[in-house]
């Protein structure tokens, strides 16, 4: 008998019922495909627009580290592939990552969970290297996106405290606050990676009452549980 | 990118006990963790065109889903709950005498880990529950096999003694 038997003693089978249950839901999933048509719609113009913005302002702006994401709604948001991002977001997403940049690999699923995956952090200790990555929702009642963007320098302290003013300043200047503001909803967001790692995160945002809130996570996804806490904390 | 992903009655067959019991090692509550494994499964079904075999293997995907799942339920802060309905679910050929004793077997080791440090019990539960080995446990946990190993080991000593302790007070008391 092996030393250590006694440990699988707790396991037991799932029910039969159980999995069937399941298997049945599962499949009666697949029998209701998504309706992959596209409209470039009224919202998704505006939201366009921005995120064209914010790229191209992040982008040009080679030492910020800061991302600012825009909520339109918080319920019913789903994630979307990396292929669709691509595709529907070919300005903001885009096939090539300029140099200097190196983009993250993003997992996304349709709870609205991001996972960030496979982004080799150990690979970035040398140099001022600068981490590219985007995370993009979609909202399948309205066909509203929305996109998140990180540009991030993880080897300059100084780098890091100016990215966060140049964020502040992002929102002072071009007012997008008003711009996003559709169900009540809207927020200035940023993240700071401790340790080195986007898997600590610490997201700010600014209410319309011009308070700052304040969520840390302790892995790397935000469930739409956060997401429903933030909104309600801004509301 | 390779996106192939096994055939799901396959992953039902194989996977899923070992993600329920996973959940079982980790909450003691039968009703949740058949909650949290269906949250698992449905999450994976949900997202399984988006799964890539260049990054991980499945059954390291798959854990990592139920490995936030589990994160998600314990932000909730939900109390511990006790499964009395195990008591139903091992009635079957042996004696009631036996059910009892094996249902009160399975609680003194349920709560010896539950006593345990989350670290410990997430290792235990990926170990014993889902019956990973330490290279699987190190890859989803970023520790190193050996780190899962000593851990692994420590850990069940520990419940070892907790145990005894439980046995030799049990013993005085009558």
């Amino acid at each position: 008998m092996r030393n250590d038997d006694f440990m699988y003693t707790r396991q037991e089978e799932p029910r039969q019922a159980f999995m069937t249950t399941l298997q049945a839901r599962l499949q009666e999933k697949e029998e209701k495909p998504v309706s992959s048509s596209f409209s470039l719609n009224r919202s998704l113009q505006i939201v366009a627009s921005i995120v064209m913005l914010c790229a191209v302002l992040l982008l040009a702006s080679s030492d910020v580290r800061a991302f600012v994401m825009q909520t339109l709604q918080i319920d019913g948001w789903i994630a979307v592939s990396e292929q669709d991002a691509q595709a529907y977001f070919p300005f903001a997403v885009p096939q090539e990552i300029p140099d200097g940049y190196e983009r993250q690999i993003v997992w996304t699923d349709q709870d609205g969970n991001s996972n960030i995956g496979d982004v080799s952090l150990n690979a970035l200790d040398v140099g001022d290297v600068i981490t590219f990555g985007h995370i993009v929702w979609r909202n399948e009642v309205d066909n509203c996106w929305m996109m998140m963007t990180i540009l991030e320098n993880r080897n300059s302290p100084e780098i890091q405290a100016r990215s966060l003013q140049q964020a502040e300043d992002f929102a002072s200047r071009y007012d997008w606050i008003d711009v996003f503001d559709v169900d009540g909803v809207r927020a200035i967001w940023r993240v700071k990676t401790r340790s080195g790692g986007i898997n600590d995160m610490e997201i700010e945002w600014v209410s319309n009452d011009n308070i700052v809130h304040r969520l840390e996570t302790s892995s790397d996804c935000m469930t739409q549980e956060d997401f429903t806490a933030i909104a309600q904390s801004v509301e | 990118m390779s996106h192939s992903i096994p055939d799901w009655d396959t992953v039902f067959e194989e996977r899923l006990p070992r993600i329920y019991n996973y959940f079982l090692y980790r909450v003691n509550h039968r009703q949740t963790a058949e909650d949290l494994t269906a949250t698992t499964f449905e999450r994976a079904w949900s997202s399984r065109e988006n799964y890539c075999a260049d990054i991980a293997s499945f059954s390291t995907w798959l854990f990592t889903i139920a490995h936030r799942v589990a994160i998600d339920h314990y932000r909730k802060r939900q109390p511990k709950l006790v499964d009395i309905d195990n008591l139903y679910h091992l009635a079957g050929a042996e004696s009631p005498e036996n059910v009892i004793h094996a249902q009160f077997e399975k609680e003194r080791l349920a709560n010896a880990i539950a006593s345990l440090p989350e670290r410990e019990q997430e290792i235990i539960a990926l170990k014993y529950g889902a019956e990973l080995n330490n290279i699987q446990i190190a890859e989803l946990l970023n520790l190193s096999p050996s780190n899962v190993g000593t851990i692994a080991h420590r850990t069940v000593e520990q419940i070892r003694r907790i145990l005894i302790q439980q046995e030799v007070k049990h013993a005085h008391e009558k």
